[in-house]
């Protein structure tokens, strides 16, 4: 059931919170296989639950994640309840308050069920955790749900819950969502407190939702957009109204479909899926342009040494014990302590650089239509992808069309583009200008209205 | 390129020796590809991230 269902069925007084939270808490037992969850909140659901109804029954709204049961990522923190990373290094942690987002979600009625599973430290794009195991993807239960947010991918496109929060470093919320056919969106950075999440890459972390449909990412993101005094980097910015209109129109909208870098490294599959939903956008009155991006792989280096130096600086307490950490996680921050302070200072130079150049496609474009990822979801284990008759490194390449993303702050917004002939579903990925995102919403929206509903996965 | 073994040792960091050799190929590469950038740029580009002024510093 999506956001906007439930909201009706809440009030139609067709079903209770309490009775939905229930429903929740015994499909996220009965799908374990998945091992999307870290930690069940059953005993503080069931109070959030029955709260909800209270206020319901009272006549106080809080609007339409009031009573829906919706998870997140274990890298928030949560009042009393652990919040690991899924790691050893934050295994005891349990803080004292919520973060931002989560106190904006509980403010908003949303019902906490779990914090789910992800990459150790969020830092890789498998979620193959060496200390609890892998997420497995849902079409597929032998394949990698993508990372670092994959235990949210999972269990929203399970169909376990309505909304799960992610974050994104890398493309760690917009992999899941390809990989297991939901829709991510990496907001503008700032537009989301990042107040109470364990960071990974300081100028590079963006938090941001999972859901089954555009509209549920935009009515997430209406409650947790906005300046917040705690996070030093959000923005004042003011926010909108994110949710996109009952008949959105794409009416006028430069669609820019990049002729450099973006389907040069890809699956023709892939490729041929964005081509057909940007034919969609064109058939629903968009001008499709063609526009030639900076050299997004120049980009993608100098994002790896932001991340690289970043993020070990993050983890530097913890390095002495190297026992605590997975092989590939390790071998990262060990990569990131051997690159000197200058190389870290030119990086930032550098990113100064291709965000202005970055800003000119939109003299021509409004947005970016992109593969998401080059592939559908690699196999648990699997190293290397045949991609044109290449093989490719899983890692680099899942990550090539989305990094660069995050060094530069825009927003992106990821969603199932259709099924390939495998059966597993693929992306695609609509890039814009920094706080556009009531337009990509707007886009994605009616993307998804003239495609149409998906399957589901067939371990639903 | 550049001898990560030694620069590890220089900087005091405890690396094992395999673990080393299996991230030199990847920061090799990443050198090949960032030193070219980095040589270009011109000494009048800023820093994306910079110091805020302190009234513009909220907490």
């Amino acid at each position: 059931m999506t956001i906007v269902e439930a909201a009706a069925a809440l009030r139609a007084r067709k079903v209770s919170s309490v009775e939905l939270t229930r429903h929740t808490l015994a499909a996220m037992e009965k799908q374990k296989a998945l091992n999307s969850f870290l930690a069940v909140t059953a005993e503080l659901a069931i109070e959030q639950a029955k709260a909800a109804d209270h206020d319901l029954k009272d006549g106080l709204d809080r609007g339409p994640l009031h009573g829906v049961p919706i998870a997140l990522k274990d890298l928030f923190d949560t009042a009393g309840i652990p919040t690991t990373a899924g790691s050893k290094v934050y295994e005891h942690r349990v803080p004292e308050r919520d973060g931002t987002v989560t106190r904006k979600l509980a403010e908003a009625g949303a019902v906490l069920v779990g914090k789910t599973h992800q990459h150790e430290l969020a830092y890789g794009i498998t979620s193959d955790n060496p200390h609890f195991g892998p997420v497995r993807n849902p079409w597929d239960l032998e394949r990698s749900a993508g990372g670092s947010s994959g235990g949210s991918g999972a269990a929203v496109a399970a169909g376990l819950v309505a909304m799960a929060m992610g974050t994104d470093t890398g493309g760690s919320i917009r992999i899941p969502a390809s990989f297991c056919g939901c829709v991510g969106l990496k907001p503008t950075y700032g537009r989301v407190s990042k107040h109470g999440v364990l960071p990974l890459g300081f100028s590079l972390d963006h938090i941001g939702p999972l859901a089954q449909t555009v509209r549920d990412v935009a009515i997430t993101l209406n409650a947790i957009a906005g300046h917040d005094p705690d996070d030093i980097t959000s923005s004042t910015e003011p926010t909108v109204d994110y949710l996109p209109a009952e008949a959105p129109s794409v009416a006028g909208v430069r669609i820019g479909l990049p002729e450099n870098f973006f389907f040069d490294v890809a699956d023709p599959e892939v490729v041929t899926a964005v081509h057909r939903m940007a034919a969609m956008a064109e058939s629903l009155g968009a001008q499709i342009v063609s526009v030639r991006v900076p050299d997004f792989a120049e980009l993608n280096a100098v994002a790896r040494i932001l991340l690289l130096c970043e993020a070990s600086a993050a983890l530097e307490p913890h390095l002495k014990r190297r026992e605590l950490f997975g092989k590939d996680v390790l071998a990262l921050l060990d990569q990131g302590r051997l690159i000197p302070a200058t190389d870290y200072i030119n990086a930032q130079r550098l990113r100064t650089l291709y965000r202005a150049q970055f800003n000119r496609i939109w003299n021509n474009a409004d947005c970016l239509f992109t593969p998401a990822t080059p592939t559908t979801a690699p196999k648990l284990g699997q190293y290397h992808v045949e991609i044109g008759g290449k093989m490719e490194d899983v890692r680099l390449a899942t990550t090539a069309l989305l990094r660069g993303i995050n060094a530069l702050g825009l927003p992106a917004l990821s969603l199932p583009s259709g099924i390939s002939k495998t059966g597993l579903p693929m992306g695609l990925q609509i890039i814009g200008p920094a706080f556009a995102e009531a337009l990509l919403l707007g886009v994605g929206a009616a993307i998804e209205d003239e495609r149409g509903v998906l399957p589901s996965p067939p371990v639903v | 390129m550049k001898n990560w073994s030694l620069m590890a040792q220089a900087m005091g960091l405890e690396i094992p020796a395999d673990e080393l050799a299996r991230i030199s190929s990847t920061l090799d590469a990443l050198e090949a590809a960032f030193r070219p950038l980095a040589g270009k740029l011109d000494p009048g580009v800023d820093l994306a991230a910079t110091f805020l002024p302190p009234a513009e510093i909220t907490q």
